[in-house]
C-alpha cells in the first residue's frame, strides 16, 4: 500500500516541477517578446503629441480587457493547418502559447507603459532638449529614468500571462510533457477529480504571484 | 541678440501668443504678466523648444528653427530651466553633470565654482528624488549654469527658494549680466524687478508694455 503511494507522490512532484518550469519559461519568454515591441511603443506614445497617439492610447486601454478566448480563437485560426500561418506548424507547441500570451499582454504592457513612462516625461524631454540632446540620448534617458517602472509593468504582464487559461488551452492543447502549464493542468485535474494536485498547482501559482508582488515592491513600484 | 518677429503660437485652436515682436539684448530681461498670459510659452519658443506657428525667432541673426547645423550650434548656446524643477534618477552630482555629458563638455572647474557659490557640496551624494523643492530648483539651475550658456532662459527661478538662496541666485545672475550674458526670466517675483535691464509686460498673449 505504502510503495504505490510514495511512487504516486514522486510522480506528482515530478509533474509539478515540470509544469512549474514550463509555465515560468513560456510566460517569461512571452513577456520578453511582448516587451520588445511594447516598451518602445509606450515610450513613443507617451512622448508624442500627434493625433495617432491620442487615438492609439484609448484603443490599447480598451484592449486590456479583451477576452483571452477570443485572442486564442483568432490565433488558432491563424496558426491552424488550414490557416494562413499553418505551414509553420506552431499549433499545439509551446511556441504557440508564447506567441498567444505575448499578443494577449501587449495592450496591457502598452497601456500601463504609457501611464508610468508618461509621468513627467514632457518635462524631462524639455530639460534634455534644452541641452541639445539627440533623439537617441533622449530615448536612452527616458529608458533609464523609467526602467524600474517599465520592469514593474513587465512583471504585471508576466502575471497576466502565467495566469491565463484560454490562449494556453486553445493554442497549446494541454499536451502532457509538452504544452501543459499551470492553468491548463489545474483545469484538467479538476475535471478528473484530482483535487489534491490541482490545489498544489493553485498554491504554487499564487505563491509565484506573491513573489512577483514582493519583487515589485522591492523595485520601488511606487516611485 | 534675440529677435522675435510677428510670432504667433497656439497649442490647439486659440492663439496663446499673438503678433509678438521683441528684441532682447545682453543683460537681464524679465517677462512679467498674469497666469496664462503666455510668459512660459514665449520663454520656450525663445529656447528653441516650441516652434512658433507663424513668425521668426532669430538669435544673433540665425533662425533657430531652420533645422540646419548653424541653428543647432546656436541652440547649444541657449539653455532653458523649467519652472517645475526636473531631477533625474541618481545622486545630485549625476544630475549636475547631465548637461555637461549631453554636450560632451568637461567643465569641472566651472562646476566646482558653482557648487561652492550655491553651497550644495553637502548634498552631492544625496538621492536627487529625496531633495526638497528648493534644493531641486538649485540643482536645476546649477545644472544649466555648468554648461556656461550665453543665453540663459529661466522660468520662475526663485519660486521654491528661501531668502538666503534667493540672494545667492540674484547675485549670480548679476555676475552673469556683468559678464555680458543674456538672461531672460519669466517670473511673478518682485525681487528681480530692481535688477532688470528691460521688462516686458505680457497680457493675453501680447506685449502690453515695455519698460527699459
Amino acid at each position: 500500500m505504502l510503495i504505490p503511494r510514495v511512487r504516486r507522490a514522486m510522480i506528482d512532484l515530478y509533474t509539478l516541477m515540470e509544469i512549474t518550469i514550463r509555465s515560468l519559461s513560456i510566460s517569461g519568454v512571452a513577456t520578453l517578446l511582448a516587451s520588445t515591441w511594447s516598451v518602445p511603443i509606450s515610450i513613443l506614445l507617451s512622448i508624442s503629441r500627434s493625433k495617432i497617439s491620442r487615438i492609439a492610447v484609448p484603443i490599447f486601454n480598451s484592449l486590456v480587457g479583451f477576452p483571452t478566448v477570443v485572442v486564442g480563437l483568432l490565433l488558432y485560426l491563424l496558426l491552424s493547418r488550414s490557416g494562413p500561418l499553418g505551414f509553420i506548424g506552431l499549433l499545439y507547441t509551446p511556441y504557440a502559447i508564447m506567441i498567444g500570451q505575448a499578443v494577449l499582454i501587449t495592450p496591457l504592457l502598452i497601456s500601463f507603459g504609457v501611464e508610468v513612462i508618461g509621468v513627467k516625461t514632457r518635462d524631462l524631454i524639455e530639460m534634455s532638449l534644452a541641452f541639445g540632446a539627440s533623439k537617441i540620448q533622449i530615448l536612452s534617458m527616458l529608458f533609464t529614468e523609467a526602467s524600474s517602472r517599465i520592469l514593474a509593468v513587465c512583471i504585471l504582464g508576466f502575471q497576466r500571462a502565467i495566469g491565463e487559461l484560454g490562449v494556453a488551452l486553445m493554442l497549446g492543447g494541454n499536451i502532457k510533457g509538452l504544452t501543459r502549464v499551470y492553468t491548463t493542468a489545474i483545469a484538467l485535474e479538476i475535471q478528473r477529480g484530482e483535487f489534491e494536485l490541482a490545489i498544489y498547482l493553485g498554491i504554487i501559482l499564487i505563491t509565484v504571484d506573491f513573489l512577483i508582488i514582493i519583487v515589485l515592491r522591492i523595485l520601488g513600484w511606487r516611485r | 541678440m534675440i529677435e522675435l518677429e510677428k510670432v504667433f503660437f497656439s497649442y490647439n485652436e486659440d492663439f496663446v501668443l499673438r503678433d509678438v515682436s521683441l528684441k532682447i539684448d545682453s543683460g537681464i530681461t524679465l517677462f512679467r504678466g498674469p497666469n496664462g498670459s503666455g510668459k512660459t510659452t514665449l520663454a520656450k519658443i525663445i529656447s528653441g523648444l516650441l516652434p512658433p506657428k507663424r513668425g521668426r525667432v532669430t538669435v544673433d541673426g540665425v533662425n533657430i528653427y531652420q533645422g540646419d547645423v548653424k541653428a543647432k550650434n546656436k541652440l547649444r548656446e541657449i539653455v532653458y530651466v523649467h519652472d517645475s524643477p526636473v531631477v533625474l534618477k541618481g545622486d545630485v552630482y549625476r544630475n549636475l553633470t547631465y548637461g555637461l555629458r549631453i554636450m560632451g563638455l568637461t567643465a569641472q572647474d566651472k562646476l566646482l565654482e558653482l557648487i561652492r557659490s550655491f553651497n550644495i557640496g553637502g548634498i552631492l551624494r544625496k538621492d536627487a528624488y529625496s531633495l526638497s523643492a528648493g534644493e531641486r530648483q538649485i540643482v536645476s539651475l546649477v545644472r544649466a549654469l555648468a554648461v556656461d550658456p550665453l543665453y540663459l532662459i529661466l522660468d520662475e527661478p526663485l519660486q521654491y527658494l528661501d531668502d538666503e538662496r534667493r540672494g545667492k541666485v540674484i547675485n549670480y545672475l548679476r555676475i552673469l549680466r556683468d559678464q555680458g550674458k543674456t538672461i531672460l526670466i519669466a517670473t511673478h517675483e518682485r525681487d528681480l524687478l530692481e535688477y532688470a535691464d528691460k521688462i516686458y509686460y505680457i497680457r493675453y498673449g501680447s506685449i502690453e508694455e515695455i519698460i527699459v
